[in-house]
């Protein structure tokens, strides 16, 4: 039976994989993405953390990923449907009906973007619905576009569109931001943005392409293009009736790791904590398998052997 | 490394005896890298059987234009010259194996 086995192939997991091995312990980690990186790989630019200023967000995970390959982890590429507590241990039960067994969980699934989850979304990706503002943003040359959300992000693509189209909407359901108060003034200074305060889209709606959004209020916006940046939600729901969530659904751990369930710990995005980067999670990570180590050095008294 | 397109070679070397797969990419798209990387890895194991190509659109405004591209990575399956099918996203590297096959 492995010592631990990890869910997730981000940061937080990848920092645990590196530290189980060099503790010697049997690990394995579990992604369900091709040779995952985590959400790192969507960040055009990471200037924040220690040492590897300015580099792009996929070649850091990549980096990462190399690392935990060159110290021999083994990956499982599968997707977790099921977690059960055992004599003994956990047993994650796969997709595909196989199944793994190990003494202690780390679970780092991280979070994964919201979608707008309104008609006509799906009918539109590609078609005028974006969630990369970096990626696609360029298609949109001089012309009109909504970005949806007031998050960090939101206000980061909405500038970023600003440069490159006529007219970029921000439509935000509060009437304030909660993100960094400078780039929401560098926004309001920006001919071109508008704020669209207080209102959530109803609808996409078009021809062959997107034309237009439908509001709350049921006025419509004509445009050409609209870029979802509502943000990430954890991972979490397999978890509910296991471990402890907070009301967002984030597992509630101090960062030892420790959750409410005995073997089960908890590290990054996943986690209830005030601060999400890489920094944190690769932190996260490392203390959570130390954690791992320790129990399983208490249990192994425990059991007398 | 697959080989990038141009709008001076992209008809020529889309016209093969095999099934063609594309990936219309940009610069600064992180989802684009990860896919180039499955279509490298993709190209060396079945280089007989299929042709891996990618074209950047932020570059080639063309070809953007003439597939009317507004989303990347868009992959574009081919066949006798003929786009038959088109995937956007990152792409799993057994999903894209299944269109190939189709091609067939």
């Amino acid at each position: 039976m492995l010592d631990a086995i990890i869910i997730g192939s981000g940061p937080a997991g990848l920092a645990a994989a590196i530290y189980g091995k060099r503790a010697n312990l049997n690990i394995a980690v579990v992604e369900k993405e091709y040779e995952g990186t985590g959400q790192i790989a969507e960040s055009s630019c990471v200037d924040n953390y220690l040492g590897l200023p300015g580099i792009n967000g996929y070649d850091l995970g990549e980096q990462f990923r190399n690392h935990a390959v060159d110290f021999g982890v083994d990956f499982i590429e599968h997707e977790v449907v099921a977690i059960e507590k055992q004599p003994g241990g956990w047993k994650l039960a796969f997709e595909d009906g196989s199944s793994k067994e190990a003494r202690t969980v780390i679970y780092a699934a991280g979070a994964q973007p919201r979608k707008a989850d309104v008609p006509g979304e799906d009918r539109y990706i590609g078609k005028g619905v974006s969630y990369c503002a970096i990626c696609d943003g360029a298609f949109y040359k001089g012309k009109t576009v909504a970005v949806l959300g007031g998050g960090d992000t939101a206000v980061d693509e909405a500038l970023y569109l600003s440069d490159l189209c006529e007219k970029v909407y921000l439509i935000h359901r509060r009437t304030e931001f909660r993100g960094a108060a400078q780039c929401v003034e560098q926004a309001r200074k920006k001919a071109n943005i508008e704020f669209v305060l207080g209102e959530t889209v109803k609808e996409f709606v078009g021809g062959e392409k997107l034309t237009a959004v439908r509001l709350n209020s049921g006025t419509s916006i004509e445009l050409n293009g609209v870029f979802v940046a509502y943000g990430s939600k954890p991972q979490t729901e397999l978890l509910r009736g296991i471990v402890a969530l907070d009301d967002s659904g984030y597992v509630v751990a101090n960062e030892d790791g420790r959750t409410s369930q005995e073997g089960f710990f908890v590290a990054g995005d996943v986690r209830t904590k005030t601060l999400r980067q890489v920094v944190t999670a690769v932190s996260d990570g490392a203390n959570a398998i130390t954690s791992v180590a320790e129990y399983i050095k208490i249990g192994a008294i425990g059991d007398g052997v | 490394m697959i080989q990038e397109l141009t709008i001076h070679n992209f008809d020529v070397e889309i016209r093969k005896d095999r099934p063609v797969v594309v990936e219309l990419f940009t610069t600064n798209c992180n989802h684009c890298k990860k896919l180039s990387g499955i279509l490298d890895k993709l190209s060396q194991e079945a280089e007989d059987t299929a042709y891996f190509a990618k074209c950047n659109v932020d570059t080639e405004t063309v070809i953007q234009q003439r597939f009317d591209v507004t989303a990347v990575p868009t992959l574009l399956f081919i066949k006798d010259g003929e786009v038959k099918n088109r995937l956007i996203g990152e792409v799993h590297p057994l999903v894209i194996q299944e269109e190939i096959k189709k091609l067939r």
